[in-house]
């Protein structure tokens, strides 16, 4: 009788075990090749549709610069990375987790792309129509590249960062399937690997790789090797950032970052880089490095030879912002628009001022301050709030351009302080366009490093 | 204990059921709900397709096959061309597809069942049938003592076990009998 009480219970529990586990323990499948490390940059095309693609707005340390699709493919593709990203947190479902693949594996994030690239660009984009069911998919062969496309129509895409709503589907889980296809790997016939092939509710399970998923990257890519270089550490000092770890070589070593403005996919590198003890890499940021991830190559081409990601904001912090809003001129309907060059280092003293879409020959003059504001002002909006500080007059180029090298070594520049948001704005005359007879362009924000 | 039990039951139940990944899951009656037509037959002719698109990128690389044979619901003849993206246009150009059938299951000269759904537009414009869930729209039959059979794809497919091709064929017409009542 005692028996009994426990029989229907354990013959519930031993077939629930049986529907539940894989009839093999590794069912993982290869599709055949590998990303040298010359293939383990990726970017996003952001042509997504759906409004629930990008309404996650809020910026994560963990993944400076990016919100919306790209934040979520950036995770999707760090959960196959070696160890945890930074402190592995970022993802709500699976909390200080991400980064679980534990082979010679790790991606290079390289921000946003400007077009979908052909099939082995490494760029992930979304596909208008849809195909009966199938959601998203990957192109290969992989030894040059891969493609991944989502399917407009397919689904109602969600980037998270929590749970999606019901009808969904996540991009994060979805795209963590699509970018282990351009790992190398297959579908797998596990119930609840990430690479499995059929889908059954709305993807976010997938976000996490299961046992198999990392059996098979670790097939592929070899386990993670004792000798691999190891982030554990990025200090940021202005522009000078101090990489702790271990195995880095003694010298040569490549420091990999996220360029900006990326329009080729490849990291920017920066060469002969020398360590203390294996153990610690300082180095000046390039002023091409933007918001992404940092990782280190030891010489060598294994895959074993590259370090993990480790998430970074090189620029002071962050990189230059465009905000608030330009008006139209006589010249441009666009209104003039404001960017930049050269290093935002006030040491390197050779950050320039530039704006396009100024009325040819106008005179202008920029100003800033340590305050924003958005009044009208003229023909356009005043984006600068008091107080101001005002840059020397100047003209225009015949050409609509109007640039201006910051020297930090008289005033008023030598007033901006390192590591303090100054907002900068272009005031110029524009008589041809009526009403007050002046414009003024969209603003920029920088965080200037000693 | 015998609360435990159940509960740990259900929550390995509920992980068998939570597998997810890139094509839909469809069982039969659903597959049967979503497509518009389902045709078994053999594939007699193969086509690989590129489009250079203006908004959808360059290097659309499409498969069409075309089943000839019967159509499951009806049982009347049918000619069928099914799309899925993917495929080779030769040797050196075009793009394996991460969720296509498999080369050995798309070839010339294999017996099918196939499931199909007219698309608008399967991306860079292309309008036609597409093979329902891609992979998980193709089924490769073998001749058998008792009459040909339907090779099962596993868990989450419309087919996920071996099956008559007869069974499945009047599954497959009463399935569509019911579909059509609720319309």
């Amino acid at each position: 009788m005692q028996h009994a009480r426990f029989l229907v219970p354990l013959a519930v529990l031993g077939g629930a075990a049986f529907l539940a586990l894989p009839t093999r323990t590794e069912a993982y499948t290869t599709i055949g090749g590998s990303l040298g490390l010359a293939q383990r940059d990726f970017r996003v095309f952001n042509n997504f549709t759906d409004p629930t693609a990008n309404d996650n707005t809020t910026p994560d340390a963990n993944f400076p610069g990016a919100t919306g699709v790209a934040l979520a493919m950036w995770k999707a593709n760090l959960e196959w990375g070696s160890r945890l990203h930074g402190n592995g947190n970022g993802d709500p479902t699976q909390p200080g987790g991400l980064g679980s693949g534990g082979a010679n594996f790790d991606p290079s994030w390289q921000g946003l792309a400007t077009g979908i690239g052909g099939t082995n660009d490494n760029i992930i984009s979304e596909l208008s129509g849809s195909s009966g069911g199938t959601l998203a998919y990957c192109e290969t062969p992989i030894q040059d590249g891969w493609r991944i496309r989502f399917y407009q129509d397919a689904a109602n895409w969600s980037d998270g960062p929590g749970s999606t709503a019901g009808g969904q589907y996540d991009l994060q889980g979805v795209g963590t399937h699509e970018l282990g296809h351009a790992l190398g790997l297959g579908h797998s016939t596990v119930a609840g690997a990430t690479m499995q092939a059929v889908a059954t509710v709305n993807g976010v399970n997938e976000r996490t790789i299961s046992a198999d998923d990392i059996a098979g990257v670790q097939a592929i890519y070899g386990v993670a090797a004792a000798t691999k270089p190891i982030i554990t550490n990025v200090v940021q000092s202005g522009c000078s950032l101090t990489i702790t770890g271990s195995n880095f070589a003694p010298t040569g070593n490549e420091v990999w970052f996220t360029r900006l403005n990326n329009a080729s996919g490849d990291p920017l590198k920066v060469t002969n880089v020398t360590s203390v003890g294996g153990t610690s890499i300082t180095l000046t940021a390039p002023t091409a490095a933007g918001p992404g991830d940092l990782l280190v190559k030891i010489p060598g081409s294994a895959n074993s030879a590259l370090s993990n990601a480790w998430p970074v904001n090189p620029q002071g912090g962050t990189a230059p912002q465009s905000y608030c809003q330009a008006a139209p001129n006589s010249y441009d309907i666009f209104g003039a628009t404001m960017a930049y060059s050269g290093s935002t280092s006030i040491a390197t003293n050779n950050f320039t001022l530039v704006t396009n879409g100024v009325p040819p020959n106008a005179a202008c003059l920029y100003f800033f301050g340590p305050n924003q504001t958005f009044a009208p002002f003229g023909n356009g909006y005043r984006c600068v709030g008091n107080p101001t500080t005002r840059l020397p007059i100047m003209n225009a180029s015949p050409f609509g351009d109007a640039a201006l090298t910051l020297n930090f070594t008289t005033s008023p520049a030598s007033t901006i302080p390192a590591n303090s948001p100054r907002n900068f704005q272009l005031w110029y005359r524009n008589p041809a366009g009526g009403g007050a007879g002046f414009n003024l362009s969209d603003g920029l924000q920088v965080v200037f490093c000693p | 204990m015998r609360k435990h039990a159940y509960a740990l039951a259900a929550l390995l139940v509920a992980f068998a059921a939570f597998a997810t990944a890139a094509i839909e899951r469809l069982d039969l009656a659903q597959m049967v709900q979503r497509a518009d037509g389902a045709v078994h037959g053999r594939i007699v002719a193969k086509k690989v397709i590129r489009i250079d698109h203006q908004k959808d990128g360059v290097e659309l690389y499409y498969t069409t096959l075309t089943v000839e044979g019967v159509n499951l619901a009806s049982g009347q003849p049918q000619t069928v061309d099914v799309t899925f993206p993917g495929g080779f246009i030769s040797p050196t150009e075009g793009v394996f597809n991460s969720e296509a059938p498999s080369a050995d299951d798309q070839k010339v000269g294999n017996d099918v069942v196939a499931f199909w759904k007219r698309e608008k537009n399967m991306g860079g414009d292309l309008a036609g049938n597409a093979l329902m869930t891609s992979h998980g729209g193709l089924y490769r039959t073998i001749a058998s003592k008792k009459g040909r059979v339907v090779q099962g794809r596993g868990d989450g497919y419309a087919v996920p076990a071996n099956i008559a091709l007869d069974d499945l064929s009047a599954r497959i017409q009463v399935l569509t009998e019911q579909k059509n009542q609720q319309r």
